[in-house]
């Protein structure tokens, strides 16, 4: 008896512009648009690129007394909300506030504000740091802020998972809407991971890039970070129609694994990722995978490890597939990584068309197109990997009625 | 009845670290003695701190050799994950995994705040010592010590406790940490229940875990007022529906509890402490750390669980409240219980369990949840320490001085926090096997 959910609303905030269109741009134009780091200002020795929102101003989303009292994310957050609202067409004063949820995925919390607030502390003691700093650095301060400045009360939680945070956050959301706790509920992550300590831990991880994020080529060695935050409208198929939202498409089917046998900053092994996209297009009744926005985390000992879970759940279906790894365009936004990766499912859905992939001169053999291109595309799949073997993927469809 | 038409989910086994002490039985003890567990820390220095006490272990009891700790296993992990993993080995039956596919077991236990510790060992490590500090010039942790193989990232994650018992237990299915403040215990159990009841699992290991007595996040709490400033009765500070209440008492420990599938449970005889019938969650739209007064939105998340359960506010037996003993929450949740029961509200008994074992944030709403399992089979409901003066605004009947017996068929137990988030949960008493 479960409901159907479907999308009807992106918004994001990231190295590609500001929300859908912006996005959609950047991944069809499929250039990477990482930089050195500026906040470090020349600091933190040895930095590299990484995937920085441009022509920001918060100002523009809130108050300055309210932005004060946000981490960097939680500003991303706020705005790629707004703009998720804005795209999926609903006027602040429509939200249904108990029936509308916010779930939201991040793996590091407010390390920007609490960075400077550590430092703080062993300046001048406990009576010098932020009386902010309680609600500004916890995981849940987005869904509060966005809470409370909009004024949603429904069914809201946040999800810390490493790489995979988003993707539960999107699992849940779609649950939620599916078995009738919520008609509405935003989904995706936000991350702010330019800040010196929290840069030095992951290049410490040894996930991050020496040079270049290049997913899916046989000389990658590892991913560059992006900040940012993107949202996805998740939404009650009859809610949807009722108020003639456009639909981006459908969500079809969640799973989650684990392998746990694998170290500290390592991923799980092919069998149990295929495990998880295996029942989640069972979930969403089989059918060909037209699409795979994929994690591509840019080592290539790993992205070999995802084709080969891909080529053992989806079997025949597989050479069928094109192929896309979005956050080499923007950088990994970690927590918020995969909703990245959903949203471009939900354009390349909507709007029927492939996205290029980011490449050096030894990718992988694959699937993958040089240049945006229009596509038939009935069924998107979104892959998610963590540290430690945690492992998600997500069904996305087109909405026949839409079509 | 919703619940015949869908997968049911009991507990099969519980396990807790609290102030009271490592295991369950330490806890029902403290719990039955029901005297405050609060002193004074000495953790760190407390120089510049209006508030310097809490609830807290023995220093000596977690220490490698013990409780299946093992040598590094300090270093390694956050103290909220040590916790976690010590009330985890408690909570798995001696019948493990036994009977059960390990692809459908998973595990999500929530926290608050996580790592943190882990994190500021780390980050204090890296910076020079004070009198070096530049007040404009930010650190560069690469070129002052990059020699330190800074593994701060896995011991920080707040998934990593669910990873680590996901490890030593060999489960495959869904992992993660659902991270929400002080609601993160109940939100990480509803998030089981839901997962169970649709099938993503058979069994999952769930419930919160918090280790919170550190540096910089007990500063995050003594400058918003938060935590109360009785120190010089610690023992006196954590006084949940009492009128000269100020704050709450910051204290660590993990509660974790395994639920399964019922008819999986049955199969396999696994033992069934009580049956998971409701959750139900919101969140209030007023304030970052402020809750309304007249406790609506609270109502309407217990209002959630009562329908998913699919019963009348009228069979509740028992409160297990969140009694924080800040001035508002408790007046709040007051009101919301008088909403939600009207005149029963008065003959509902309603306890505070960190009224005895301080407010391990995330982890409070887990460890209230074992000390239900326990209420329920023995029939006997603890007191709310520290209740000696009246408040107006708090006129229920909170079970001051001592506990009593009192049969139960359900319990709701619930849970608010920052960022005005709440979430309930309903315990039906498990029929006999």
């Amino acid at each position: 008896m479960n409901r159907r959910v479907v999308i009807t609303g992106l918004g994001s905030i990231t190295a590609g512009g500001h929300g859908a269109v912006g996005l959609r741009q950047t991944l069809r134009q499929g250039r990477p648009l990482l930089s050195n780091i500026e906040r470090f200002n020349g600091h933190a020795s040895g930095t590299r690129d990484a995937g920085q929102v441009q022509d920001f101003k918060v100002r523009e989303w809130m108050k300055p007394m309210l932005a004060r009292q946000m981490d960097r994310g939680t500003h991303f957050a706020f705005a790629a909300f707004q703009l998720c609202l804005q795209d999926a067409g609903i006027e602040t004063q429509d939200i249904e506030p108990l029936r509308t949820g916010i779930m939201l995925g991040n793996a590091i919390g407010g390390m920007d504000f609490g960075e400077s607030q550590m430092y703080a502390q062993r300046m001048f003691g406990p009576q010098g740091v932020s009386t902010y700093q309680a609600i500004a650095w916890f995981y849940a301060a987005a869904i509060g802020q966005i809470s409370i400045g909009l004024g949603i009360k429904g069914y809201s939680k946040a999800f810390v998972a490493d790489r995979i945070s988003s993707l539960n956050a999107l699992g849940q959301a779609f649950r939620v809407v599916q078995e009738g706790r919520a008609d509405l509920c935003l989904t995706g992550g936000c991350e702010a991971p330019l800040v010196p300590f929290v840069y030095h831990a992951m290049e410490c991880s040894g996930r991050l890039s020496a040079s270049r994020y290049l997913p899916f080529d046989h000389d990658g060695d590892g991913f560059l970070l992006g900040e940012g935050a993107c949202f996805l409208a998740f939404e009650e198929y009859e809610h949807a129609v009722e108020r003639g939202a456009t639909i981006y498409g459908e969500v079809l089917g969640y799973a989650s694994t684990t392998d746990p046998t694998v170290g500290n900053y390592e991923l799980s092994s092919a069998e149990d990722l295929a495990r998880a996209v295996s029942l989640a297009t069972d979930q969403a009744g089989g059918g060909a995978i037209d699409l795979v926005a994929a994690d591509g985390c840019g080592r290539a000992a790993d992205d070999l490890e995802e084709i080969a879970a891909l080529k053992m759940a989806l079997g025949n279906d597989f050479s069928g597939a094109a192929w896309t790894a979005p956050k080499a365009t923007v950088g990994e936004l970690y927590g918020a990584g995969n909703a990245v990766q959903a949203a471009t499912a939900a354009l390349a859905l909507r709007h029927q068309e492939t996205y290029p992939l980011v490449c050096g001169n030894n990718t992988m053999d694959l699937p993958f197109a040089a240049e945006a291109d229009d596509a038939e595309l009935q069924r998107a799949l979104i892959v998610g990997r963590a540290n430690g073997g945690m492992n998600a993927a997500l069904v996305l469809g087109t909405c026949p009625a839409a079509i | 009845m919703k619940q015949q038409q869908q997968r049911r989910v009991v507990v099969t086994g519980i396990g807790a670290v609290s102030a009271g002490g490592i295991g369950v039985e330490a806890l029902w003890q403290a719990v039955q003695e029901g005297r405050s567990l609060g002193r004074e820390m000495d953790h760190f220095d407390m120089a510049g701190y209006k508030t310097w006490i809490g609830a807290y272990l023995d220093h000596e009891v977690l220490r490698e050799g013990r409780h299946g700790i093992e040598p590094g296993d300090e270093a390694r992990w956050d103290r909220s994950t040590l916790l976690g993993l010590v009330a985890a080995r408690e909570a798995f039956s001696q019948l493990g995994l036994e009977g059960v596919e390990a692809t459908r077991c998973g595990c999500c236990v929530g926290t608050a705040i996580g790592g943190v510790g882990h994190m500021e060992e780390m980050f204090y490590d890296s910076i020079l010592p004070e009198d070096d500090l530049d007040e404009d010039e930010p650190p560069d942790y690469v070129r002052l010590k990059n020699d330190i193989q800074m593994d701060w990232l896995h011991g920080y994650l707040c998934s990593t406790t669910s990873l680590e018992i996901a490890r030593l237990h060999g489960l495959r299915g869904p992992v993660s940490c659902v991270s929400t403040g002080c609601t993160a215990g109940v939100d990480a159990i509803g998030f089981a229940i839901e997962a169970i009841r649709r099938g993503d699992a058979d069994l999952m290991v769930t419930g919160a875990t918090e280790a919170p007595i550190t540096p910089v996040s007990l500063t995050a709490f003594d400058r918003i007022d938060a935590v109360s400033r009785r120190n010089n009765r610690p023992d006196k500070a954590s006084r949940p529906f009492d009128r000269d209440r100020d704050g709450f008492l910051i204290a660590e420990g993990a509660g974790i509890l395994v639920l399964e599938e019922r008819q999986s449970a049955l199969r396999r005889g696994a033992p069934i402490l009580g049956e998971l019938v409701g959750f139900g969650t919101n969140c209030n739209a007023h304030h970052m750390t402020g809750i309304d007064a007249n406790g609506l939105l609270l109502a309407k998340s217990m209002e959630l669980a009562l329908e998913d359960a699919g019963i009348p506010a009228a069979d509740i037996d028992y409160i297990n409240a969140h009694g924080s003993s800040t001035p508002q929450n408790d007046r709040a949740e007051t009101s919301a219980y008088k909403l939600i029961f009207g005149e029963r509200a008065y003959q509902i008994p309603i306890s505070s369990t960190k009224s005895i074992i301080g407010h391990p944030l995330g982890a409070a709403s887990a460890l209230e949840l074992v000390v239900c399992v326990e209420s329920i089979r023995k029939g006997w409901v603890h007191p709310t320490a520290n209740l000696e003066n009246d408040d107006e605004a708090c006129d229920l009947d909170y079970v001051p001085g001592q506990g009593r017996e009192h049969a139960m068929s359900w319990i709701i137990s619930n849970a608010s926090g920052f960022s005005g988030l709440h979430s309930a949960v309903i315990l039906e008493k498990g029929a006999a096997q």
